[in-house]
């Protein structure tokens, strides 16, 4: 916006009232002048109205005149007489003895008519021409009788204008008509006549005009004045006035017979009236005039010297206010107004000083605050440009007020540093402009360097109207926060990872009982997830263990660990362990509890493995034990009795001789041995010494790897033997005879010698040929298709042997436990419980091969052994170990 | 059984010590007995017939070992068999030296003593 040019007040004083007075008397002279020329205008059309109504009185009268002559000749019975008689000298004498006192008015024109209306005299001027008018006589009588007409006789060339009358000639003895008398005076060049109409309406001049043609003039023909009445009466409205050329004029029409065009007579008067006039508004303009200067110079006398001195006044009064003076300062001048006005500044002065101390208190706490405030604080306008910025965020990157202000917000140097981050504020100050309130996190690199994390907003400061007018930007540095949120949230992650990793399940449970922990092992067993479970109570999340709800109000109640161990979950067929440990959460009061259940099974099972190895093992130890204590009697025993079988044999030579020395013969004695079967029973003692030989040599396999002798051996032949020798097996005997029981043999001719301990392996079939024989035995119902299928098959590397029964078969439990030293079914006495882990010892740790039963119940078991080909390198070595 | 050989029994266990003692003099040897380590060798010392000797590891006094050991240094071409009941027994460097090898040593009880005559008469150069 253009600035206005400042005025002084008395400058603008002085020309407003020079202007407005020289207006009002410019106003004053116009009005004079207007109504002066009007008043002369009024006087004058007056005057001429008066002279025109003059003009056709003296029309009328010369008409008048006009045919009281002719009537007066036309009673002069001389004439008539002549007219009667018709005697033209006569009645031109008697014509010509007629005076005419008036020039003006003299008959130029004058015809005699008989009574059929022709012409009988014509005793007109001679200087006119009448031969027209003649010829036109038809026309003018009969208007023309007792009444007078201007007329116009048109010529070619030429019009002659004419007052003419007409009367009848009366016979003055029978009052006969005998005919008319016409005539009158001709106006053109009629001076006397002008003269006449000039003379009477005292004017300056009159004329007539007739159709732009001069008629007659009272003046000179051809001067200015005619000239200039002749042009008015031409080519201006009648009427009216005209002024100008020294004159004033004014016209009126008379209608003409015989002509369309009216005659015009115009009258002029002296212009003299409007030099008076003139003079006169002269003298009035400048008295005017001068009263108007005197005015205005007395106004600006006034105004200057009162309102300008108490203007004066409050002006100094103001500017000591301006200058920062804060006491009363108005002196008191002429115009109470002014007084009043000043006064008011006074006041005015005193409760701004006033209102100035708590502003500034106002603003000084306000800075403390705004600069001092932990806050980043500013002020943008609505492009985003600073326009306040805080100490704090200056200090923060260490720059000063001129470094920032003026500048757009992302521009500065606290966003310098990630143009991303400059753009999302930028992005910020456009949506708050929009009137919303923006909140983001950003960053700021301070000034050295050091990156800060900040809680940004940007608020909208509105009008009353709610529009936005200003911007606020504000920023709170949450670096320590966000640091702690971060390494909270690492530390839950961790926590949770731990918790999570645990192969244990692991449910946290509030103080009324509700799930707030569930980690992946709890989701992976129950099925559940966390963000199910989470809020639920125990009873529904984990039903499976329905004691667990009390343990953990327990552990609440008394703030100790509460454990339950090898607690029994039965799922489907199989039971499972679990340990079960409720530990509670005890800051200063109780928060909830841990719940831990880890599944045991395993370890149960494994703890069950470990026994059985420790019994084997114990077993082992017993035996090595025992063993030396017990192989020297058995040694003895087994010793004497072969001792004894030599000595009563007929076969030594020895014999022979004692015998004869004793007076018998070994004949004799084998014969009686033999009827009292002692044979028989030095063999049981053998074979009861053996047996239990046996038994030790079993046992002492799990108390050390036997001293075993590898050869290649044929299979087919070992299992041959084993065959034999369960047959001849006396403790089976009394259970099944082995004999009757249907042997099928499944051996392939191409099986190849496999490398291993012939004794070891002998046992192996032997006790699993009696374990098959011993499991028919348990079905006597069965006994007629009792069946033994025996199978050699070569795996790859391996030899694979499978003894197969149909006898009742096994059930889990016992296929679990098949192995077990000492595990048996059968009643005591019937089996050592060692066959089968004496089997599985031999096949699996010293020939490293595999010994596994298949069985169910009703369906037989199969056992099957399979053997490495590449096994250990037999060394052949005689009857080492042997029994 | 061209020839008669004649063979120490030492073993603290009588009946074991006779019974072995009865069946090799059926079996065409001579034998003698000694109950312990100590009387082997003073029965050593006193018979230089001895070719062979059958001897038990544990005994009261010196043990088998101890026995082998001596003998050996006394009499070093008598062969050695060891009939021990004990099951973990092995042979020691020393012994092994003295001339026994894992083929000679038997464990009580044998099934039948024919092993033993055997290994006995092959320790002796027989053939079977």
């Amino acid at each position: 916006m253009k600035q206005p040019r400042p005025i002084r007040l008395s400058t603008l004083l002085t020309a407003y009232l020079g202007i407005s007075m020289g207006l009002l008397c410019f106003g004053l002279l116009a009005w004079t002048y207007h109504t002066s020329i009007q008043a002369v205008d009024d006087q004058m059309s007056a005057s001429f109205n008066q002279r025109h109504a003059i003009v056709r009185d003296v029309l009328e009268s010369s008409l008048q005149e006009v045919l009281y002559r002719l009537d007066e000749l036309g009673k002069d019975p001389a004439f008539q007489d002549a007219v009667a008689k018709n005697d033209t000298d006569r009645m031109l004498d008697q014509l010509m003895a007629t005076s005419f006192p008036e020039p003006q008015n003299s008959l130029d024109l004058l015809l005699v008519m008989n009574n059929d209306g022709a012409l009988l005299l014509d005793a007109s001027s001679p200087f006119f021409e009448t031969r027209g008018i003649t010829q036109q006589l038809d026309k003018l009588l009969i208007p023309l009788h007792s009444s007078g007409r201007i007329v116009a006789f048109a010529w070619p060339g030429d019009t002659t204008m004419a007052i003419m009358g007409a009367v009848h000639i009366l016979d003055h003895q029978s009052g006969r008509v005998l005919g008319s008398l016409i005539g009158g005076p001709v106006l053109n060049d009629n001076l006397p006549f002008a003269e006449m109409i000039r003379d009477r309406t005292q004017v300056l001049d009159a004329v007539l005009v007739h159709n732009g043609q001069l008629i007659a003039s009272s003046a000179q023909i051809d001067s200015p004045t005619t000239r200039t009445l002749l042009e008015i009466a031409t080519n201006r409205p009648p009427l009216e006035l005209y002024k100008g050329q020294g004159a004033v004029a004014s016209f009126q029409e008379f209608s003409v017979q015989e002509a369309t065009v009216p005659l015009r007579i115009c009258l002029s008067a002296d212009g003299v009236v409007w030099a008076r006039l003139a003079a006169s508004y002269m003298k009035k303009t400048a008295t005017l005039l001068a009263a108007c200067f005197l005015v205005v110079f007395l106004n600006i006398l006034i105004l200057r010297k009162i309102i300008g001195e108490s203007v004066g006044k409050m002006m100094a009064c103001f500017a000591d206010i301006s200058s920062g003076r804060q006491e009363a300062c108005y002196q008191p001048g002429r115009i109470t107004e002014f007084n009043a006005i000043g006064q008011a500044a006074d006041a005015m002065v005193q409760s701004l000083q006033i209102a100035n101390q708590h502003l500034d208190e106002s603003e000084r706490k306000f800075h403390a605050i705004f600069d001092q405030t932990y806050q980043l604080i500013g002020l943008l306008d609505m492009e985003g440009r600073l326009l306040e910025s805080n100490q704090t965020s200056l200090d923060l990157i260490g720059a000063g007020m001129e470094d920032v202000e003026g500048k757009f917000l992302w521009e500065t140097r606290w966003w310098t540093h990630d143009p991303h981050e400059a753009q999302r504020i930028r992005e910020a100050i456009s949506q708050a402009r929009k009137g919303r309130f923006v909140r983001i996190e950003t960053t700021i690199r301070d000034a050295k360097g050091k990156l800060h994390h900040v809680d940004f907003s940007v608020k909208p400061a509105l009008d009353k109207d709610g529009n936005v007018t200003l911007l606020i930007p504000e920023g709170r540095d949450i670096t320590e926060q966000k640091f702690v949120q971060q390494e909270m949230r690492d530390l839950r992650l961790l926590l949770q990872n731990i918790l999570d990793s645990m192969p244990s399940i692991l449910v946290g449970v509030d103080t009324d009982g509700k799930v707030t922990q569930w980690n992946r092992e709890a989701e992976n067993r129950t099925g559940i997830t966390a963000r199910e479970a989470k809020g639920d109570i125990l009873s529904r999340t984990l039903p499976d263990f329905p004691l667990l709800p009390k343990s953990v109000d327990e552990a609440l109640k008394t703030r100790r660990i509460v454990k339950n161990q090898r607690v029994v979950v039965s799922s489907q067929d199989k039971a499972r362990f679990f340990d079960c440990t409720v530990f509670p959460l005890i800051a200063s009061e109780v928060h909830g509890a841990v719940v831990r259940l880890d599944e045991v099974t395993e370890r149960i099972q494994m703890e069950q493995t470990m026994v059985n190895a420790e019994k084997m093992a114990s077993l082992g130890g017993l035996a090595a034990g025992m063993a030396h204590e017990i192989n020297n009697p058995l040694a003895g025993m087994i010793q004497n009795a072969q001792v004894i079988s030599n000595r009563i044999s007929k076969r030594l030579a020895k014999n022979q001789e004692i015998a004869k020395e004793c007076g018998t013969s070994m004949e004799s004695i084998v014969q009686y041995m033999e009827k009292r079967g002692i044979f028989r029973m030095f063999s049981a003692i053998q074979e009861s010494g053996n047996r239990a030989a046996a038994i030790i040599d079993n046992m002492l396999v799990f108390a050390r790897g036997r001293d075993s002798t590898f050869q290649l051996q044929d299979l087919r032949a070992l299992l041959e033997n084993a065959l034999v020798l369960a047959s001849a097996d006396f403790g089976l005997k009394t259970l099944i005879n082995f004999k009757k029981i249907k042997i099928i043999k499944d051996f392939p001719s191409d099986i190849p010698m496999a490398p291993c301990d012939p004794g070891g392996m002998q046992q192996v079939f032997l006790n699993l040929l009696k374990n098959a024989a011993q499991a028919l035995a348990e079905t006597p119902e069965n006994r007629e298709h009792a069946t033994i299928h025996l199978k050699l098959e070569c795996e790859k590397d391996m030899v694979r042997i499978e003894i197969q029964d149909n006898g009742p078969g096994m059930t889990g439990e016992i296929e679990k436990r098949a192995f077990e030293p000492f595990y048996t079914t059968r009643s005591t006495g019937k089996g050592t419980g060692l066959g089968l882990s004496v089997s599985y010892f031999i096949v699996t740790e010293e020939h490293s091969g595999s010994l596994h039963a298949e069985s169910s119940p009703g369906k037989g078991t199969s056992i099957i052994v399979r053997l490495p080909l590449a096994g250990k390198i037999a060394q052949p070595m005689d009857g080492v170990g042997g029994r | 059984m061209s020839l008669e050989w004649t063979v120490l029994v030492v073993d603290d266990e009588g009946p074991i010590r006779s019974s072995l003692a009865d069946f090799l003099e059926d079996d065409g040897f001579r034998t003698i007995q000694a109950e312990s380590a100590e009387k082997g060798l003073t029965i050593l010392e006193k018979n230089p017939t001895i070719n062979a000797a059958v001897v038990d590891i544990r005994l009261p006094g010196d043990d088998g070992n101890a026995f082998i050991l001596k003998a050996h240094a006394l009499r070093p071409k008598i062969k050695f068999i060891i009939y021990t009941g004990s099951t973990d027994y092995t042979l020691s460097m020393a012994i092994k030296q003295a001339g026994v090898d894992p083929a000679n040593v038997f464990h009580k009880p044998l099934q039948d003593i024919t092993t033993l005559t055997r290994a006995i008469r092959r320790v002796l150069g027989e053939t079977d």
